[in-house]
């Protein structure tokens, strides 16, 4: 097998790594602050996988970029330090560029830096693995961090306020649909995010069963 | 004799402390040139919230156009805040004033609550509320700054004995001051109505004592219409 091929499939792994098989919300239990807080509506959620794949990406190639270099003892430091550049970066662009959803997403774009998802793609791919591997690893754990989030997103924002991407849906946002407040409250992703693992859960085990046999 | 290892330069103390500095002065100074770069977009972008929110105050349905056109609109009709007018913004039409935008701030549930209310000139009722920086729970406290809470604002009659407006469960209003609150933002409901009553109580005490020093030109009954 030629190189190309090796990191074409090598990048297929990776992606299913992190899509599914190994995925930060429901296998590694990582990043559970963030799905908690700003599943509530969708575009919101968007924006914040959106600035998540970005620093996950960038600064896993960078730290990867830097690791022969970096003194092992000042390692986390240096992690940590390169995940703020780019979290501030995403920032002040947002800030500049789009103050509305900005405004709506608050601290929780600062927040990124204590994601436990970038520090531990970071320690567990970044730091042994070279520069392209750990764009691709950090770019799909992103995607599957954000395929879950908007899973979650779309049925709280549709059962609580009865409209997606913030546009009123046929009956829900209707006289006969009771809206379900819990969905938009914090109790309401306690829940769905417990759905979502206990779903997923069971398919990964059911096709490990059918594996073993 | 045993002859010491050598070592380099990578294996030294001053290695790690050297190789920190030299990474955070680099990620400092290009984050301070961005920053620097976005400054005047950012200080537009704040300028131009609060200006709708003024606009949207005063009822102008200038708030709904282009920025650019709401800033044109701002400058032509909104005069600043002078002492005599006790730190509010006027709308004035033929030298008359016809509303005055009053800015507040407080503590809301998670973060100050900054907006803009729109008083007419003998304070006896509100032409509008608006909001241009918040940071309530979206979908509950953010509410707030939706039309459907907005709207109620506009040409709500003030009272002077008790409290100047209520914020009340829904379907539970009694009086001409209340204003249906949301359900589920108990907690911005409450910090919002508070710090309304409080900046209006403020500013008609302001400009109670100015009037009585002369300092302001006595202005006509309202007419409870803005443009």
């Amino acid at each position: 097998m030629n190189g190309t091929g090796q990191k074409r499939n090598s990048a297929k792994a990776l992606a299913m790594e992190g899509l599914w098989d190994n995925n930060p919300i429901f296998r590694q239990v990582l990043g559970i602050c963030s799905t908690l807080a700003v599943t509530n509506m969708v575009l919101n959620t968007l924006v914040m996988c959106v600035a998540l794949v970005v620093t996950l990406s960038l600064s896993s190639m960078s730290i990867s970029l830097l690791r022969k270099g970096t003194p092992r003892n000042i390692r986390m430091m240096v992690e940590t330090l390169i995940i703020a550049f780019y979290v501030i970066v995403v920032d002040i662009l947002l800030k500049a560029y789009w103050p509305e959803m900005s405004q709506n997403l608050g601290p929780y774009v600062g927040l990124i830096i204590t994601n436990c998802i970038v520090m531990g793609r970071a320690e567990a791919c970044a730091t042994s693995q070279p520069p392209f591997t750990a764009l691709v690893d950090g770019f799909f754990n992103g995607l599957g961090y954000g395929a879950v989030l908007l899973l979650i997103a779309v049925p709280r924002e549709l059962l609580g306020m009865g409209t997606l991407l913030g546009h009123a849906m046929p009956y829900f946002s209707g006289p006969h649909w009771d809206k379900w407040i819990i969905m938009v409250m914090p109790p309401g992703a306690f829940f769905m995010l417990a759905t979502a693992v206990w779903i997923f859960r069971s398919i990964q085990g059911d096709k490990q069963k059918e594996g073993a046999k | 004799m045993t002859e010491k290892p050598k070592i380099g330069f990578r294996d030294g103390r001053s290695y790690p402390v050297l190789y920190m500095f030299a990474l955070t002065f680099v990620a400092t100074g290009v984050l301070i040139g961005l920053s620097r770069l976005t400054a005047g977009r950012v200080e537009v972008n704040r300028r131009v919230l609060f200006e709708r929110a003024v606009l949207a105050a005063l009822g102008s349905d200038h708030v709904r156009k282009m920025s650019a056109e709401a800033h044109k609109a701002f400058m032509e009709n909104v005069a600043e805040p002078t002492e005599s007018t006790a730190g509010a913004y006027r709308l004035v039409q033929a030298d008359d004033v016809v509303a005055y935008a009053l800015p507040f701030e407080g503590q809301g549930f998670w973060d100050v609550i900054r907006g803009v209310m729109g008083i007419t000139p003998d304070g006896s009722a509100l032409t509008g509320l608006a909001f241009y920086e918040q940071n309530e729970t979206p979908g509950l406290g953010a509410e707030i700054v939706k039309p459907h809470f907005t709207d109620q604002f506009r040409n709500l009659l003030l009272d002077r004995s008790g409290p100047s407006l209520r914020l009340k469960p829904a379907g539970s209003r009694s009086a001409r001051n209340d204003v249906d609150a949301i359900s589920g933002a108990t907690e911005t409901c409450t910090r919002l109505e508070r710090i309304l009553n409080a900046s209006i109580l403020e500013w008609r005490g302001n400009i109670g004592n100015l009037e009585g020093a002369g300092a302001v030109r006595p202005v006509g009954e309202s007419t409870g219409a803005v443009q």
